[in-house]
């Protein structure tokens, strides 16, 4: 349950953030997972909405996240295909294995929508 | 009144881990120390395998270990029984060890300055070791025979980063159903670059060829780091009680 780990992380990138807006609060906080990390997202959904009430500035906080497909590159005829179990994770045209990812490894805040109150007059 | 301010940036979730595990292979680069991670799903027989390991190399090479477990010293005193150095880290709710976790070991305990292996042997699971680097040079996965071919395919992560995956419990093939030529491509369909070991404790010259993988690894690590003529005798470790 890693998960809980990972959501503390997130809320900690979003404390920093909203720290140099005085009296703003987290609106939602983005983050992109690639599919070949070992993260859960209903796991750190369950997990970040049950830290986020430890953050001040998070307790309205909506967690929003893009799962990132596998890309890779074969190992042989560097053919550009996506992995899957299915296939041994190896490339469908010429059965190699995996040379490189190009993506799907993934881990990382994107973006930040802060509520930030207007100065009037 | 409110308004909505959209900030984009790209930071990596797990970077203060990250981080850690600089500073940590810092300290092991300090002292020449060549670390292994080693990893697994519980009962796979990480402890088997470096009571076994760290013999075999001890008139060559010094071998330490650092234990991680969720709870209690079980691990950690089967290997001091067999006059085998191990510190433990017990930590407790948490499935994984992480950098920080061996950064306050590192920082607590006073290592000799004349080891060569530091072989770390993660909490028994296939999953969450697998995002948490600890600052080792190589990583290491068992699976067991018991356990069944199909691993790599259910838990590809682990077997992606990894540099070498050890097939144990050799001895129990003629029992099981371990198809142990689908188990191999599996891991190299995934990691083509894999090196591969099938192996039992139990059986006599089974290490040989995991044996002479770790000293050829040793030697390339001292031949590519960045002080050549720097002898091991300059290289004290920095890591002081306290």
């Amino acid at each position: 349950m890693h998960e809980a780990t990972i959501a503390q992380s997130i809320l900690e990138i979003a404390r920093l953030r909203v720290a140099a807006h005085d009296g703003a609060r987290v609106e939602r906080v983005r983050v992109e997972i690639g599919a070949f990390r070992n993260v859960d997202p209903e796991a750190l959904s369950f997990a970040f909405d049950g830290i986020k009430q430890d953050y001040d500035c998070c307790h309205e906080a909506r967690l929003e996240l893009r799962l990132i497909e596998a890309l890779a590159v074969c190992q042989k005829q560097r053919h550009n295909y996506s992995p899957s179990a299915e296939y041994g994770f190896r490339c469908e045209l010429c059965n190699s294995g995996i040379g490189e990812l190009l993506a799907g490894e993934e881990l990382n805040v994107v973006s930040c929508v802060l509520s930030t109150p207007v100065q009037e007059g | 009144m409110h308004e909505s301010v959209d900030q984009h940036f790209v930071e990596g979730i797990l970077r203060n881990n990250d981080e850690i595990a600089e500073h940590n292979r810092e300290h092991f680069d300090e002292s020449g120390l060549f670390t292994i991670n080693l990893m697994s799903a519980p009962g796979a027989g990480k402890t088997s395998l470096l009571s076994a390991t760290i013999p075999a190399l001890s008139d060559r090479y010094r071998s330490l270990v650092v234990e991680g477990d969720m709870v209690g010293e079980l691990d950690a005193d089967r290997l001091r029984n067999n006059g085998i150095t191990a510190h433990q880290i017990t930590t407790g709710r948490s499935c994984h060890l992480d950098a920080a976790m061996v950064n306050r070991l590192l920082h607590h305990v006073s290592l000799p300055s004349n080891l060569d292996f530091l072989f770390i042997e993660n909490v028994g699971n296939l999953v969450c070791p697998a995002e948490f680097p600890l600052g080792e040079h190589k990583r290491v996965v068992l699976l067991s025979v018991t356990e069944g071919a199909d691993k790599p395919l259910k838990y590809p992560v682990i077997f992606r980063q990894c540099d070498a995956v050890i097939f144990t419990k050799c001895d129990l093939l003629p029992h099981v159903d371990f198809d142990l030529a689908k188990a191999m491509e599996y891991v190299h369909g995934i990691n083509p670059e894999a090196q591969i070991f099938a192996l039992s404790v139990k059986q006599s010259g089974g290490l040989t060829e995991w044996l002479q993988w770790l000293e050829r690894q040793i030697a390339e690590y001292r031949s590519d780091r960045m002080s050549p003529d720097a002898s091991r005798e300059e290289h004290h470790v920095h890591i002081t009680a306290g």
